[in-house]
C-alpha cells in the first residue's frame, strides 16, 4: 500500500531520552516498532516516500554526549573528536578546524538548509552517507554504546560488522601530511544523491613513490568499500604508466557497485577507476 | 540589448511575492473548508473488477466519497477529446488514473480513507512501447485503436531528391518525456455558493475552457461556474489542461463546503501531463554547394493514456520539421500513439522542441560531412523575408531567421574558446543552433482573442483580459502597454484578468499569444478609448478635446498643465454611461494554409553554447549559453530576459538530466530528489540575451510573444558543442555520461603520467 | 454517535509547543512530528512559506530556525520546540528588506513560488557573509529550486544586494 503525506507518522510518539542507558532501554522496549533519530533529514524523505514511519521515534538531542567536540589524543595521536549530534555543516564552515578532506565531504552533501539539521553521526549510521568513504581514508575512530558501555573501534570495523550500536563521537586524525582526494559525481551539479564518490590518502615520497594508502569508494545505491586489493597493489610502488593501467584494472575488478535504474556498475566502476587512478597520477 | 529603464519596471506583482503576502489559489482557506483526496490507479493498465468504499466511508471524519456513479454530466476530459475519465468505471489505462475522490476533516483522515478503498484490478498486458501500440495485435486502449493521431505533409518528390545528393545524413533521435516541476503542484479550493453556483480557485491557463469543460462533467450552466485561475506558481503548458478540478467539484457539490485540494509532489509526477517522448528519424540530403535537395521526416510521439493536446502537439512537430530552411523535396509522417505510459501533453516549445534537436543535429552533421562551417552551412539554405512557412503558407514577412543566424555569427568570432584548461582531463567546445518557431493555436482552430478598457468610477483606467499570470508577466505587460499608450502611471491603472465573471473572451494564455494578443487589442480600443476619457473631460471642463492629452494622474491640457484628474473626472461623470471599450477578433492566421494548425506570425532564436566534457566521467558542464531573439519589440525587459534565461535552463535539464522516466507503466523518480531540475550550481553564471526587437516594415502584429522560443534550439546547440569538444554525435537526451565516457574511453589505457 | 468525539479517537498524541515566531510567542497544542510547515501554513496562516516537494529537495518552505536556514517540511514539532522561527513574513520591517528590493528591481522572480525560501536563503548567507564570492552564492542557494528564471534574474538580484549592501557599510 502505497502511503501519502503523513498518516503513518501522525501517530507517531516521540521520546527525549536525557541519558545513553535510558534511550538504549527505550529501543530495547520498543524494538522495531521504534527508531532513534536526530536530524532525521533523510529518516523523513523516506517516509515520505512511503517507507513505513516506526510508532515511536526516541530523540537522541538530549544525549550530551553526542554533542559539542574537542582535541583529544588517541594512542598519542591528536584527533578531533566530533559529537555525533554535530550538524554537516558545521563541519562544512570548519568551525571545529578539521581535516580539509572532511570539510570537502561535507560540501558535497545536500544543501545548506538540510546541512544545517543532518548529522554528521546520521551521515554515518544511515550507511549510504557520502561523509563514509571520507572517513575510513581518513582512518576515523568512532565510539560507540552498546547498551553497556561506551568503546573505541574504527569506522572501517563497525561498517564491516554492520553495527548496531549507537555513534557517540568521531575521531578524525588531524594529521595532514598525506595527500589526499575527494570527488562525487552526481546527476547534476549538487544537492543530489551520488553516482559513485571516491577518496583517497596516501603519502608520496619524492615524484613517484606512495605509500600508506587507502582507497574508498560509494554511492547513493552502493554499499561503501575500502579498495585493499588496489591499495596493496599501489603500497610502496613506484608509479608508471604501466603500472597505473594495473591499478586501474584493480579497481575495476575489486569495486562491486550496483545497476541502478540510471547507471550502470560497468560506468561507476569505469569513474571510479578512472578517478583514483588520475588522482595518484597526479601526485 | 539596449535596457531602456522606462522598460525595467518593477512588475505589479512583485511586491506580494517577494514578501510571501500574495495569497497563490493553493494558500487560500475558508470557512468549514474540507481537505480533498484523490485515489489513482496502483495498476498502469487493467479492468476494475469492483471499488468497495464502505470501509472508508465509516472512517471517522470523511465526509464524501465519489465515485463514477456520481458524475452527473459526462464522464470525461480532455481539451481535443474528452477521453480521459473523471473517475473510471471499468477500465484504468495509467498509474494516474483516478477513481474515487475523498473529503475529509483533514489531510491525514482523507490520506486514511483512500487506503481504506479496496479496488479489485484484473491485470491487462502494459503496452509501454509506441510502436508496439502500432502492431495490429496489441490490445485496444481506445475504441479507435492505438494511434491518437496522424499528421503528413509533403512537396517535390524526395526519393528523387536524394538521387541528385552527394550527402545523405540519416539518423534517429530520441528525446525524453521531460515534467514541467512548476513549483507550486495543482490545487485550490473549489466553493460552493448560493443557488448551486460554484466557484473554482484553482489555477489553469485558460478560464473559460475549464469553465466549459465542467460544466459538462458536472451537468451545469456554465454561468453557474466562476473560474478564478490566477496567479499560479508556474505552468509552463501543465496546469492548461483539467487537473484537480473536477474532483473538488464534485466533492464540494456532494458535501456543500469548500473542498481544498493540493496535490502533493509524488501526485502530481503520477497524474500530471509530461512533453511527449518522441523518437524521430530524419533522412536529409545536400549537395555539392551544400543546397539541402530532401528532407525525409517520421516522428513518433508517445502520447500515453490519453489525447489532451496530443493532436496539436504533433501537428506542430510536423509543421517545424523543416525549420527556417528553405528544401524543395520534403516527407513528413507524424503518428501520435496511446500508450499505458503517463500522459503526455502541452509543454512549453509544444513539439517544436523535439523536432528541433533533430533538424539542427542533422544540419551540423550535415556540415561535417561537406567539410562546411555550420552557420555557412545555415546561411546557404536559410529563409528569406518573404519566404513562405515551412508548410509552404503565406505567412507575415520576417528578417528573422537571417538575423538571429547574423548575431550568432558575430558572437562566435568574439567566442574565442582558446583559453588553455589547467585541468588535462578536460575539454571544452561550442556548438550553435537556431530555431523558428509558431505562435498562436494555428489555421483551421478556435484562436479567438479580445479585451476590455473601461474606465471605473474610482476613477480607474480598468484593462481586463481573460489571460491568466502564471509568472510569465502578463501583469507586467498589460500594465507596461496601458502606460506607454496612455502616458498614465500605474496608480492610474486596475488589471483585472484570471476570473471568468469579470474578464472577457482573451483565449488561452498558451501558444506565446499573450503578450501579443494584449498589444493587437490595446491598438484596437486605444482610440475610442482615449476618445472617450477626452470627450469626457471636455464636456466636464468646457476645453475643446483638441487641447486635451491623457497622462499621468489625469487629463492634461497641452500647455502642460493638469487638467481634471481621473478621480475628478469620474465623479463629475457618474451618471454619463460607463466607458467601455471592447475589442475581439481572432488570432491571425495564414491566408492559404492548407494544413491544420500551421501559423502565420513567427518568431527566432539563436544560441551559443560552450561546453565542457569531463574525460574521466563523461560529465557535461554548460559554461556558456547565450541566446538571441527576433520576436518584435521587447514589451517588458525583465520578463522578456526572464522568459529567454528560464526558458534556456529549462531546456539545459532537457538535454542533461532531466527524464521522467518510467518502468512498465510506473513513474522511476517520483520526487525532486530523483527528478532533478537544474540548480543554481548548473547554470553559466551570466547568460546573455539579445533582443532582436525590428519588424518588417508594415508589420502591423506588434510583439510576438516568447513564452516559448527560449526553450527551442538550447538542446541542440548543447549537443553540437559536446560534438566539438568532443568528437562524438550524440541522438539521445538527456545526454547520457555513460555514453559519452563509453565512447571517449580507452577503458584505462590512458597516458596517467 | 456524536462526529467530533469520533475524530478525538483518531486524535495522535499531542505536545504543547512553543516557540516564537517573526518576533511574537506561539503556543500550541500539536502531535510532536507534525511538520513546522503545516504549522506555519495552517495553523498560523503564514502562508508566506510554500509548500512543494515535501521532502527538502526545494527549498521553497525555508524559514530560519535560530538563526539558520532549514526547510520547514524536514522539522517536525518537537524540534522547533524552544525556537526562534523567521518566516518570509518577519523580514520586511516598514520597508522591504534590501534583498526583497534587490529582487524587485533585478527580476529575481516569476511565478514567485520559490521566492520567499530563495529570499530567506539569500538572507541567510548575507547575515554572515555580506560579501560572497560566486561560488559562495551559488552553493548559499543551490537547495533552493527555481523553475523559471533560470537563476539569472536571482543572481543579479543577489549581486545587486551584495552591491547596496557595502555601499551601505
Amino acid at each position: 500500500m502505497i502511503r501519502q503525506g503523513t498518516t503513518s507518522l501522525i501517530d507517531t510518539e516521540v521520546w527525549m531520552p536525557t541519558s545513553l542507558e535510558e534511550a538504549w532501554e527505550l529501543k530495547g522496549k520498543y524494538g522495531e516498532t521504534a527508531s532513534f533519530i536526530a536530524g532525521g533529514t533523510l529518516m523523513q524523505t523516506h517516509w515520505a516516500k512511503g517507507l513505513d514511519a516506526p510508532s515511536h521515534l526516541i530523540s537522541l538531542d538530549g544525549i550530551k554526549e553526542m554533542k559539542g567536540w574537542g582535541k583529544e589524543l588517541v594512542n598519542g595521536e591528536s584527533y578531533t573528536r566530533l559529537g555525533a549530534a554535530i550538524p554537516l555543516d558545521f563541519c562544512r564552515q570548519n568551525k571545529p578546524p578539521i581535516h580539509p578532506l572532511l570539510v570537502e565531504a561535507t560540501r558535497n552533501v545536500a544543501a545548506p538548509a538540510v546541512r544545517n539539521k543532518a548529522t554528521v553521526g546520521g551521515n554515518i549510521a544511515n550507511g549510504f552517507g557520502d561523509l563514509i568513504p571520507a572517513l575510513l581514508v581518513l582512518d576515523a575512530i568512532l565510539s560507540v554504546y552498546d547498551g553497556n558501555s561506551v568503546q573505541n573501534q574504527s569506522l572501517d570495523d563497525y561498517i564491516k560488522n554492520n553495527n548496531q550500536s549507537l555513534i557517540i563521537s568521531i575521531y578524525v586524525p588531524d594529521d595532514q601530511t598525506k595527500r589526499f582526494f575527494y570527488k562525487k559525481l552526481c546527476h547534476r551539479e549538487a544537492f543530489t544523491p551520488s553516482i559513485v564518490t571516491v577518496a583517497g590518502t596516501f603519502h608520496l615520497h619524492g615524484k613517484r613513490e606512495i605509500s600508506a594508502v587507502r582507497l574508498a569508494v560509494s554511492g547513493s545505491t552502493t554499499q561503501p568499500q575500502r579498495l585493499y586489493e588496489s591499495e596493496k597493489l599501489l603500497e610502496d610502488l613506484a608509479l608508471t604508466n604501466d603500472q597505473l593501467q594495473k591499478v586501474f584494472r584493480t579497481i575495476e575488478e575489486e569495486f562491486t557497485p550496483s545497476t541502478d535504474f540510471y547507471s550502470t556498475a560497468t560506468y561507476k566502476k569505469s569513474v571510479a577507476a578512472n578517478w583514483i587512478v588520475s588522482e595518484i597520477a597526479r601526485g | 540589448m539596449v535596457i531602456e529603464t522606462k522598460k525595467k519596471k518593477i512588475r505589479p506583482d512583485g511586491p506580494g511575492k517577494v514578501t510571501g503576502a500574495l495569497k497563490y489559489l493553493t494558500d487560500l482557506s475558508f470557512p468549514g473548508m474540507l481537505y480533498g483526496k484523490i485515489l489513482r490507479s496502483t495498476e498502469p493498465h487493467a479492468e476494475i473488477q469492483s471499488i468497495f468504499i464502505d470501509q472508508a466511508k465509516q472512517l471517522p471524519g470523511v465526509r464524501a466519497i465519489v465515485t463514477y456513479k456520481d458524475v452527473p454530466g459526462l464522464n470525461g476530459f480532455g481539451l481535443i477529446f474528452p477521453d480521459q475519465p473523471v473517475l473510471c468505471e471499468d477500465r484504468v489505462r495509467y498509474v494516474g488514473d483516478a477513481i474515487a475522490a475523498v473529503a475529509a476533516d483533514t489531510i491525514e483522515i482523507a490520506d486514511e480513507a483512500l487506503q481504506l478503498i479496496q479496488v479489485e484490478y484484473k491485470k491487462l498486458p502494459v503496452i509501454v512501447d509506441p510502436e508496439e501500440a502500432l502492431h495490429p495485435n496489441a490490445p485496444k486502449l481506445h475504441p479507435d485503436g492505438n494511434l491518437l493521431h496522424r499528421a503528413n505533409y509533403s512537396k517535390g518528390d524526395v526519393e528523387e531528391g536524394f538521387q541528385s545528393c552527394s550527402h545523405i545524413v540519416e539518423e534517429t533521435y530520441e528525446l525524453p518525456r521531460q515534467m514541467h516541476a512548476y513549483m507550486e503542484t495543482e490545487g485550490g479550493v473549489i466553493v460552493p455558493e448560493a443557488e448551486g453556483k460554484l466557484t473554482v480557485y484553482v489555477g489553469t491557463q485558460h478560464g473559460f475552457k475549464d469553465r466549459y469543460q465542467l460544466s459538462r462533467i458536472l451537468n451545469m450552466n456554465e454561468s453557474d461556474i466562476r473560474i478564478v485561475s490566477s496567479p499560479m506558481g508556474g505552468s509552463f503548458g501543465g496546469k492548461d489542461e483539467l487537473n484537480i478540478q473536477p474532483y473538488g467539484a464534485l466533492l464540494a457539490l456532494a458535501t456543500n463546503c469548500p473542498i481544498k485540494i493540493h496535490q502533493t509532489r509524488r501526485e502530481s509526477v503520477r497524474a500530471g501531463l509530461k512533453r511527449h517522448p518522441m523518437k524521430i528519424t530524419m533522412k536529409t540530403g545536400v549537395d555539392d554547394s551544400g543546397k539541402i535537395l530532401s528532407h525525409k521526416v517520421r516522428i513518433l510521439a508517445d502520447t500515453g493514456a490519453y489525447a489532451t493536446l496530443g493532436p496539436a502537439v504533433l501537428d506542430f512537430a510536423v509543421e517545424h520539421a523543416p525549420g527556417p530552411y528553405i528544401i524543395p523535396n520534403i516527407e513528413i509522417e507524424g503518428l501520435s500513439v496511446f500508450t499505458n505510459n503517463g500522459v503526455a501533453g502541452e509543454f512549453r516549445g509544444f513539439g517544436g522542441n523535439q523536432v528541433t534537436f533533430a533538424l539542427e543535429g542533422q544540419i551540423d552533421r550535415l556540415a561535417e560531412k561537406l567539410q562546411m562551417n555550420p552557420i555557412e552551412f545555415r546561411e546557404i539554405n536559410l529563409r528569406q523575408v518573404d519566404s513562405p512557412g515551412p508548410l509552404e503558407q503565406k505567412i507575415a514577412p520576417t528578417s528573422g531567421a537571417k538575423d538571429v543566424l547574423e548575431a550568432i555569427k558575430e558572437k562566435v568570432g568574439e567566442n574565442t574558446n582558446e583559453g588553455q584548461l589547467s585541468d588535462p582531463w578536460k575539454v571544452t567546445g561550442t556548438g550553435v543552433a537556431i530555431s523558428i518557431h509558431g505562435g498562436g493555436l494555428g489555421v483551421g482552430r478556435m484562436d479567438p482573442a479580445g479585451g476590455r478598457l473601461s474606465f471605473t468610477k474610482e476613477g480607474k483606467i480598468e484593462a481586463a483580459f481573460g489571460f491568466e499570470e502564471c509568472g510569465q508577466g502578463l501583469l507586467a505587460v498589460i500594465e507596461t502597454l496601458v502606460m506607454e499608450e496612455f502616458k498614465c502611471k500605474e496608480d492610474d491603472i486596475r488589471i483585472v484578468v484570471g476570473d471568468t465573471d469579470s474578464v472577457p473572451i482573451s483565449g488561452s494564455s498558451t501558444a506565446s499569444r499573450a503578450t501579443s494578443m494584449v498589444w493587437n487589442s490595446i491598438q484596437r480600443m486605444k482610440e475610442t478609448f482615449r476618445g472617450g476619457i477626452l470627450e469626457r473631460a471636455s464636456s466636464v471642463t468646457g476645453i475643446p478635446v483638441a487641447e486635451l492629452n491623457m497622462g499621468p494622474n489625469g487629463v492634461w491640457l497641452n500647455d502642460g498643465n493638469l487638467c481634471v484628474s481621473y478621480a475628478e473626472l469620474a465623479e463629475k461623470t457618474l451618471n454619463e454611461p460607463f466607458l467601455k471599450v471592447e475589442t475581439s477578433f481572432n488570432f491571425p492566421v495564414s491566408p492559404d494554409a492548407v494544413v491544420d494548425g500551421s501559423h502565420f506570425l513567427y518568431a527566432f532564436s539563436s544560441v551559443l553554447a560552450r561546453v565542457e566534457v569531463d574525460l574521466l566521467t563523461g560529465k557535461v558542464k554548460v559554461l556558456d549559453l547565450d541566446q538571441t531573439i527576433a520576436a518584435g519589440p521587447v514589451v517588458s525587459l525583465l520578463g522578456y530576459q526572464g522568459q529567454i534565461e528560464g526558458g534556456g535552463i529549462m531546456a539545459l535539464g532537457y538535454s542533461l538530466m532531466e527524464e521522467a522516466k518510467m518502468e512498465n507503466g510506473e513513474y522511476v523518480n517520483d520526487n525532486f530528489d530523483t527528478y532533478l531540475i537544474p540548480t543554481i550550481q548548473d547554470v553559466p553564471f551570466i547568460m546573455n540575451v539579445e533582443a532582436i526587437e525590428k519588424l518588417q516594415e508594415g508589420d502591423l502584429y506588434g510583439p510576438r510573444g516568447v513564452g516559448e522560443i527560449g526553450t527551442i534550439a538550447v538542446a541542440p546547440a548543447i549537443v553540437n558543442a559536446i560534438h566539438d569538444a568532443t568528437g562524438c554525435w550524440v541522438n539521445k537526451l538527456p545526454v547520457s555520461r555513460e555514453f559519452l565516457l563509453e565512447q571517449m574511453s580507452t577503458r584505462g589505457e590512458k597516458r596517467w603520467i | 454517535m456524536d462526529m467530533k468525539e469520533q475524530t478525538e479517537i483518531l486524535s495522535p498524541p499531542k505536545m504543547e509547543l512553543s516557540l516564537t515566531i517573526n518576533g511574537a510567542n506561539v503556543v500550541l497544542q500539536v502531535p510532536p512530528t507534525k511538520r513546522l510547515v503545516t504549522i506555519l501554513r495552517e495553523e498560523l496562516n503564514f502562508t508566506g512559506t510554500k509548500i512543494s516537494c515535501e521532502v527538502g529537495r526545494c527549498g521553497a518552505c525555508a524559514v530560519q530556525m535560530n538563526n539558520q536556514l532549514v526547510n520547514s517540511c524536514l522539522v517536525m514539532a518537537y524540534q522547533a520546540n524552544g525556537a526562534s522561527i523567521v518566516t518570509i513574513e518577519g523580514l520586511a520591517g516598514e520597508e522591504l528588506d534590501p534583498i526583497q528590493r534587490a529582487f524587485l528591481e533585478e527580476g529575481g522572480f516569476q511565478c514567485g513560488y520559490c521566492t520567499p525560501g530563495m529570499v530567506m536563503a539569500v538572507n541567510a548567507l548575507l547575515a554572515t557573509n555580506p560579501s560572497p564570492s560566486d561560488e559562495q552564492i551559488q552553493e548559499a542557494l543551490s537547495g533552493n529550486l527555481c523553475r523559471c528564471t533560470g537563476y539569472g534574474g536571482i543572481i543579479r538580484a543577489v549581486q545587486k544586494a551584495i552591491a547596496n549592501n557595502n555601499q551601505v557599510i
